[in-house]
């Protein structure tokens, strides 16, 4: 005769009852996922946002291929649109710098420019001086993180521009323990 | 539909339209939620090859019996 796998009375094996099992691994799960949930959304306790300091940062960032126009609005002093009692950004220097002839994509290959392509426009480097918030070893505009390689976006009434970030020296607010 | 097998099919079926329509919305089928889903078909499976009452398998339950006071 076949060895039973469940009886008629739904043991596996004979020991265990199936609706028994299905209900403590049920239970195992659920307080599992509860603990994985609570580690994931509780940010206060996972470490997430405990940091939380003001730092003075001077940013470079590097504009690349900007219209001339959009170059000549950009003034010394010019303040950013989100600027608030936590966060502030200002120009601090414009610098027009030698105009690349090749552009590397985003995709890998380099992109060798037309002078159509560089014609009324500039490489520009703006020096940016901005209080940010230091999180989690992050430092936080708004809701930008500013690394380096990132893309740092200043925003005011008159133009938005958007650059990589080529150097941050932090002045203030660093890590004092 | 009092047989062990009847609700192994059932709820088969549920958990794989549970998971086809996950797909059709476009949420990934990856993680704990495929863990999950997996082992809740496993548990199902051994029911499709018993031929035991639903009903017998219930009240043979302890947790069942234990919080339901069923002697």
């Amino acid at each position: 005769m076949r060895a039973k796998f469940i009886d008629s009375k739904g043991n596996i094996f004979g020991r265990i009852n199936i609706i028994d099992l299905f209900l403590v691994i049920f239970i195992i799960a659920s307080f599992s996922l509860l603990a994985l949930s609570y580690n994931k959304f509780n940010t206060r306790a996972s470490g997430a946002n405990d940091i939380i300091s003001k730092s003075n940062i001077t940013v470079r960032i590097e504009g690349v291929l900007i219209p001339e126009d959009v170059v000549k609005a950009i003034a010394v002093g010019d303040k950013d649109l989100r600027n608030t009692a936590d966060y502030w950004a200002v120009v601090k220097d414009v610098e027009i710098v030698k105009p690349r002839t090749y552009l590397a994509r985003s995709t890998g290959n380099i992109m060798k420019l037309e002078s159509l392509d560089i014609d009324a426009r500039r490489d520009i480097v703006v020096t940016l001086q901005i209080q940010a918030m230091k999180r989690a070893g992050e430092y936080v505009f708004g809701e930008q993180v500013m690394k380096l390689s990132k893309d740092f976006t200043f925003i005011t009434s008159l133009y938005n521009i958007s650059g990589r970030i080529i150097g941050m020296d932090v002045t203030t607010g660093s890590d004092k323990r | 539909m009092n047989s062990l097998r009847a609700v192994s099919i059932v709820g088969i079926a549920a958990v794989l339209t549970n998971v086809m329509l996950m797909a059709a919305i476009g949420i990934e089928f990856e993680g704990y939620r495929a863990l999950f889903r997996a082992v809740v078909i496993a548990l199902l499976l051994p029911g499709l090859f018993s031929d035991a009452k639903f009903s017998d398998v219930i009240k043979n339950s302890r947790i069942i019996k234990a919080v339901f006071r069923i002697r």
